[in-house]
């Protein structure tokens, strides 16, 4: 029985009573008491999700609802929104419509951003970069020269072309993205992950957060992108900083050794525990155990981030940045090292893909900062045997368009936000390899084949993990709640 | 047939009852208050509950009467609670007139203490009846039994040898059939408390055909599911798990044979073995989790488990020969990677019959270890990444291993002749030698922007 469970049910009439006596109305009192009841029971109906509930070490973890692909998930998000055209989606016809006006006819009055939504003309800005055509498992992928390092590994990628999405701002499009909902205060993906599966570390978080700054125009990261929501605290995302303090205050003062440490934790864990009998409220429990965490967490970090184990050539294979602290390479690195050690969701977040304009000079050295990195990170997993169960995905929050923002000129262009059709991939853990789903009208404007959308790639990757979205769910304020909502399919197309 | 009027009037039985129960507990104890009091209940009081009384019980008695009419009621159980009802329903109208005659005044006091009595056991055994016998004492019996014995009604293992009626069947007919299907309640004119009813059927026709299940009206019925209008044990009511209709359905293939006599059994037709769902003892599971071993079940249909030492890099062949050997049944999947582990361990893994996935990545394996997984049924991937098994893992692989897929020989010391050698032997195994890819790519040709294309039109 899950131990809240379990201690609701410790509360009796006497006690009921007695609560209601020592309020200052007892009125209220029976009111906080069953408000709290009703809490009781709405935690009942959210402990078994599933029938591996309980076993070892799994914290809060229902278990899988049937075989999974994969057991980790490392997600790579490029905030900002990558240019589809650039890198992935590859037009070459469009060289010959060099700053036509993008018909109306493909446009079909959609909205656009109030960035644009002024401009005189939309001007079609064909991609400048040069594309190369490489073997995977169907008639070969097209990438382009911005990453070389990606096309390489195509064998192994899935991509996917027609993704779309309903949000047209990075804020509610990466809400989206990691909560399946564009308004705030849902739980996000890798939070649903770590309460639908539990713990596979007894020393490291569940989900964990490591961010990369870009080197283009650069939006905020908001901490709720990794928020558990309405989820118990403890399903939350641990943000790693860079640098040799990778978790702030983790590190004991000087004077304060590890016995005092170990002394001071089991006091206040005992007021903790004495508090939680009292008021019953299931936060301390998650602070509780964030506390012990941290404890295994002084010794288990700093041997993280410790990379004199690893090999030269491995290390070089990462690429040149990957002993700067903080660079995608180094995060690239701490990821297949994270997934080595049970962490079951690490996301990376690569800032720096707004390009609204001077596309052509940022989008160069973002992929540059990218390409080799994650294209090292797929080789490493596979090579070591964990691509199989292993699921790695590289997304935006949404596309961006053909027509160029501002001056178009054949070395320079802008393009602004696309949520109708853009390109993500994702490798390993038991999606389709080599091959590319979907396809885009000539301008990379509107999905013409199998459009996906997020609630749908929610579905798909929850699939693989071995829950279904349809059960995985959380009662919150008298209803059901799913990543997914009330949306959502599971798209056998991209699946191995 | 009965009139349709009459019998739905039949059917209000089951609630007309609790009135007279209800009025007679009231009387009695406004009489026992009065008496107390030594304040005599007034008239005005004591005359309307007594008439009620003797009205409500009429009405069961008639209600019950157009009931105990229909199909499927019967046996000695009914005539208890038929004659019992009646007896109450007199009492109750005797009762009501002693009030009105003067002589018979001293008679009420009495008559009101049989009806409490009387009604006591009639709606026990209409109880009885509805509820299966033995209803209210089954926890207690079941209870008992549980004390006498660990193996319940159900315990044991298919297939059934003929002969085995009253040890192993005829418990689960008890259990869940015989309380709407017996001596007392026939419904659906079936009952399955002897060997004779059972063979006689119901209304539908034969409950089973010997030696053919699938044909038996009585496993189709219980293979329904619960929601099925024709299911049984019907919407409700407790229901055998397939495991327990799988026993029947074995018996029935097998003859359904009554007597307890192995020799006039047939040979008995197994049924294919559905794979059993197996628990993890629970101070292994403790044990590997103290050690910081994770342990999930990763297939719920057969508790298979993926134990992975991702966060104990630090556990050696003792630790992991201990942990590993009680749940040796059921991993289906092993992490070992980055362990300190070497070939002791291996013994235990090699007695992992559903072993499918094995990672040995970064261990102090060698090939000789290696080659005493060769005879792992299941073992689909496997992986040896900076292992140094050296070039003779490529001889050992090449045998047994009957379901080896996938193997990582990544820094493993395996040269490149060994990868083509592996290869050639097993033309079908991936041998992922995590060589780079060295796909550059085929570029497209140079060119140039223009503005020449025609709009789509």
């Amino acid at each position: 029985m899950h131990p809240i469970e379990e201690h609701y049910l410790d509360l009796t009439r006497r006690r009921f009573f007695g609560a209601c006596a020592q309020s200052v109305s007892g009125a209220v009192g029976a009111l906080a008491l069953a408000s709290l009841l009703r809490g009781a029971s709405e935690r009942a109906a959210n402990t078994a999700t599933g029938p591996g509930a309980g076993v070892g070490g799994a914290v809060g973890g229902g278990g899988v609802h049937f075989p999974p692909r994969a057991k980790r998930v490392i997600y790579m998000h490029m905030e900002g929104a990558p240019s589809q055209i650039d890198l992935f989606d590859y037009k070459p016809e469009l060289r010959r419509r060099f700053n036509q006006d993008l018909p109306d006819s493909i446009r079909r009055g959609q909205r656009l951003t109030g960035m644009t939504s002024g401009q005189d003309r939309f001007p079609v800005a064909p991609s400048m970069f040069r594309f190369s055509r490489y073997a995977n498992n169907e008639s070969g992928a097209w990438v382009s020269e911005l990453m070389p390092h990606t096309g390489s590994i195509a064998r192994e990628i899935c991509f996917v072309h027609s993704m779309h999405t309903e949000a047209i701002n990075h804020e509610p499009g990466i809400t989206f993205f990691q909560t399946g909902s564009q308004q705030p205060g849902r739980p996000s993906f890798g939070s649903w992950i770590s309460y639908g599966l539990g713990s596979a570390s007894a020393n490291l978080p569940t989900f964990v957060v490591l961010i990369s700054q870009g080197f283009g125009n650069m939006q905020a990261l908001s901490a709720r992108f990794w928020g558990c929501g309405f989820l118990p605290s403890e399903h939350q995302g641990c943000r790693l900083r860079a640098g040799a303090d990778p978790v702030l205050f983790l590190r004991d003062p000087p004077g304060v050794d590890r016995a005092d440490r170990r002394a001071m934790l089991d006091l206040v864990g005992e007021l903790n525990r004495r508090e939680m009998e009292r008021t019953l409220d299931p936060e301390i429990r998650a602070r509780i155990a964030q506390h012990e965490m941290a404890y295994r967490m002084q010794m288990s970090v700093p041997e993280l981030v410790d990379l004199s184990g690893e090999d030269e050539a491995t290390l070089e294979m990462y690429g040149p940045q990957v002993r700067t602290p903080g660079s995608f390479a180094s995060n690239c690195l701490l990821a297949r090292r994270l997934a080595e050690r049970g962490v079951r969701f690490i996301q990376l977040y690569m800032r720096g893909w707004d390009a609204h304009n001077n596309l052509p000079a940022e989008i160069r050295l973002q992929s540059a900062a990218v390409d080799q990195p994650q294209a090292a990170l797929v080789k490493d997993l596979k090579r070591r045997g964990m691509l199989d169960d292993t699921l790695v995905i590289w997304a935006g929050e949404f596309g961006r368009t053909v027509y160029s923002q501002g001056d178009l000129t054949e070395t320079n262009y802008g393009r602004d936000h696309h949520p109708r059709c853009f390109t993500i991939w994702m490798a390993g853990g038991g999606v389709k390899p080599g091959v590319s789903i979907g396809r885009t009208d000539e301008y990379s404007y509107n999905i013409v084949e199998n459009p996906i959308d997020v609630h749908d790639l929610h579905a798909t990757l929850l699939h693989l993990l071995g829950l279904d979205h349809e059960r995985l769910v959380f009662r919150h304020e008298g209803r059901d709640f799913r990543l997914t909502d009330v949306f959502g399919k599971v798209r056998r197309e991209l699946l191995a | 047939m009965l009139d349709a009027a009459l019998q739905f009037v039949g059917r209000t039985h089951p609630m007309v009852l609790h009135l007279p129960i209800g009025i007679v507990a009231a009387l009695l104890a406004l009489e026992a208050l009065a008496l107390l009091r030594r304040d005599p209940l007034p008239r005005s009081v004591r005359a309307p509950l007594a008439w009620l009384l003797a009205a409500s019980a009429a009405a069961s008695v008639a209600s019950g009467l157009l009931l105990s009419s229909e199909d499927g009621y019967g046996g000695r159980t009914l005539d208890l609670h038929k004659w019992l009802g009646i007896a109450v329903g007199l009492a109750a109208a005797a009762c009501a007139v002693s009030l009105h005659i003067p002589r018979a005044r001293p008679l009420y006091g009495p008559l009101v203490v049989v009806c409490g009595v009387l009604i006591i056991p009639a709606g026990h055994f209409g109880a009885a009846m509805t509820h299966g016998e033995g209803f209210l004492t089954a926890p207690l019996r079941e209870h008992a039994a549980a004390q006498r014995s660990r193996e319940g009604p159900n315990g044991g293992t298919l297939p059934v040898a003929g002969g085995e009626y009253a040890t192993r069947i005829a418990p689960i007919f008890e259990r869940y059939c015989v309380s709407c299907h017996g001596e007392s309640t026939r419904k659906g004119k079936l009952a399955l408390h002897t060997p004779a009813a059972i063979m006689a059927g119901g209304a539908t026709g034969p409950a089973l055909e010997p030696r053919d299940a699938e044909a038996s009206e009585l496993v189709f019925r219980m293979r329904l599911p619960a929601d099925d209008d024709a299911a049984m044990p019907p919407k409700g009511k407790p229901r055998p798990d397939e495991a327990t209709i799988a026993l029947i359905a074995a018996w029935i293939d097998a003859g359904a044979n009554f007597e307890d006599d192995e020799q006039t059994a047939a040979p008995p037709a197994a049924p294919a073995p559905r794979p059993t769902r197996l628990e993890a003892p629970a101070e292994a599971l403790a044990a590997l989790h103290a050690a910081h071993a994770h342990v999930e079940v990763i297939d719920p249909a057969t508790g298979a488990l993926w134990v992975s030492f991702a966060s104990a890099p630090g556990i050696g062949d003792d630790a992991a020969r201990r942990l590993l050997a009680p749940v040796s049944p059921m991993v289906a999947e092993l992490s070992l990677a980055r362990t300190a582990i070497g070939d002791p361990t291996l013994d235990i893994v090699a007695d992992m019959p559903r072993l499918r996935v094995l990672s040995l990545a970064h261990t102090r394996c060698t090939a000789e270890g290696l080659g005493r997984l060769s005879a792992l049924p299941l073992l689909e991937v496997l992986s040896l990444a900076g292992v140094s098994v050296g070039e003779s893992a490529a001889r050992v692989l090449a045998t047994g291993f009957p379901a080896l897929r996938k193997v990582h020989v990544w820094d493993s010391g395996m040269d490149d002749a060994g990868i083509a050698q592996l290869r050639a032997a097993r033309p079908y195994l991936m041998v992922e030698s995590g060589q780079p890819p060295t796909d550059a790519g085929e570029p497209e040709p140079d060119f140039t922007f223009s503005s020449d294309a025609p709009p789509p039109s």
